[in-house]
């Protein structure tokens, strides 16, 4: 499983398609803590809902590198199973890594009206990886083999996004509001049906792209 | 005789609309057998060894692996990362199969050897040759020894050297026991030892019975070896026949030898 995600991720590596997406993560993140103040938890948790289409841009990109026959071989050579287990610990590395940066981005450079605390700092990567997990499960839905052009997804994604704003569903607008202007004490029990709700969106996701995936192929 | 893949009624299309790509395909392969599967343009060959390598499932039927089984697909049209160098696409694969670090440093040194593209080894994939990538492709699938081997048209873009040391490889592995499928439109493989043959026309297979090989030869064989090295004992043991034993000094020697074919 591991070798599968070494492998994916170094070809994503290698392919150079993440910088597109990377850019947009950090340009925004950038503009976002250029004015001040910036309420810890408060800014953070707009950061984390920017994270979202970030992310789903960078697990497209990720999903959508390899070449059919490269992916089929590597299918049937660590067998199903292994692939796509390998595929979801590669996604998960990348969600980890989107969300280390949102985090570090404003910390490192003392972009925050204040320094942080570490309750602050563990929350606010909370709701990054709740934003990161679902846009990479977002994308699992939407990668090739289960759609194989370029504009269906865009479009497809777009709708997603958003649609879910205004029937209440976007994880981005719930993790900003459970994070804006409240002390780190609030924030678990506002944010826990949030985490719920991505955990059993991303695993219904994640199973329905790997079934959808074997069965397009 | 226990098979190593198994398949039973087989059918494929891609999308709920499209025509049928293959209609009621039963075919299986035993341990050790070579399968030539032929066929004309659009036959469904490619689909088929899809579904036979396991990189993807079919619509309908079934198709069964034994247990354990580790398979080697080198697909017709595989495009790899050409980003990595042979040797680091090689080394991920070795990877994929489990082998560890020296292991696979020391078959991805023989393939290439075998293959005659050790200089490609260090090279980007994005500035080899055609043939040179799919000697790559068909190594990736033979690392690891495994059980079934599966390859697209190997020979496609070869030379005739890199053609006869890609027929010799695969006779080997199937004398290891390993159960192998290939097509191959212009009977590239002819030093191959083909015990059944499989043709295949407008989605059905016409023909997957015990055909004869298309030609026969003895496998050769040349391997240095130190007096104590386990290749010898194996050599010996798998009944190949000694022909010629050149001392290399250092206690080193070279032999080679020679297997006759297997019946089909």
């Amino acid at each position: 499983m591991s070798a599968v995600a070494r492998y994916l991720l170094a070809q994503h590596l290698g392919s150079r398609r993440w910088v597109a997406p990377f850019l947009f993560l950090v340009g925004g993140v950038v503009v976002l803590y250029a004015q001040p103040p910036n309420p810890v938890l408060s800014t953070a948790g707009t950061a984390a809902a920017w994270l979202l289409p970030a992310q789903i841009w960078l697990a497209l990109s990720f999903l959508n590198t390899q070449e059919t026959g490269d992916r089929q071989s590597l299918v049937a050579n660590a067998g199903p199973r292994t692939f796509a287990l390998g595929r979801l610990l590669g996604l998960a590395v990348l969600a980890l890594l989107a969300s280390l940066v949102t985090l570090a981005l404003p910390t490192l450079s003392g972009r925050f009206e204040r320094a942080p605390q570490a309750d602050e700092l563990a929350l606010i990567l909370v709701a990054n990886l709740v934003c990161a997990s679902a846009g990479s499960a977002l994308a699992a839905l939407f990668a090739r083999p289960i759609l194989r052009g370029r504009a269906a997804p865009v479009l497809g994604l777009s709708a997603c996004l958003l649609a879910t704003i205004p029937l209440g569903l976007s994880p981005a607008v719930a993790t900003a509001r459970a994070l804006d202007r409240t002390g780190a004490a609030e924030v678990p029990g506002r944010l826990a049906p949030t985490i719920a709700a991505v955990a059993a969106f991303a695993a219904l996701a994640l199973l329905a792209s790997a079934l959808l995936w074997r069965r397009r192929e | 005789m226990s098979t190593v893949v198994t398949c039973h009624g087989l059918r494929k299309r891609y999308g709920p609309a499209g025509p049928w790509v293959l209609r009621n395909v039963d075919a299986s392969v035993e341990p050790g057998g070579v399968v030539h599967l032929s066929g004309p343009n659009g036959a469904g060959k490619s689909t088929l060894l899809r579904i036979v390598a396991g990189a993807c499932v079919p619509s309908a039927g079934i198709r069964r692996l034994a247990p354990g089984t580790a398979v080697g697909y080198a697909p017709e049209r595989a495009v790899p990362p050409r980003t990595f160098s042979s040797a680091q696409y090689l080394h991920h694969h070795a990877r994929v199969r489990g082998l560890g670090a020296a292991e696979g440093r020391r078959q991805i040194e023989q393939l290439a050897e075998r293959l005659g593209c050790e200089p490609a080894l260090r090279q980007r994939l994005g500035a080899l040759s055609k043939g040179t990538l799919r000697k790559l492709v068909v190594a990736q699938a033979l690392l690891g020894r495994p059980g079934l081997v599966v390859l697209d048209e190997p020979f496609a873009g070869l030379d005739v050297d890199a053609r006869a040391a890609v027929a010799d490889l695969v006779a080997e592995r199937a004398g290891d026991g390993a159960a192998v499928v290939l097509s191959d439109h212009r009977q590239g493989g002819e030093r191959l030892t083909c015990g059944r043959h499989w043709v295949l026309d407008g989605g059905r297979l016409l023909d997957a019975g015990g055909v004869p090989a298309v030609h026969r030869e003895p496998v050769r064989t040349t391997i240095a070896a130190d007096a104590s090295d386990g290749e010898v004992v194996r050599l010996i043991e798998d009944g190949w026949h000694v022909e010629r034993v050149q001392p290399l000094g250092q206690g080193r020697v070279e032999i080679e030898a020679v297997r006759a074919p297997r019946g089909p």
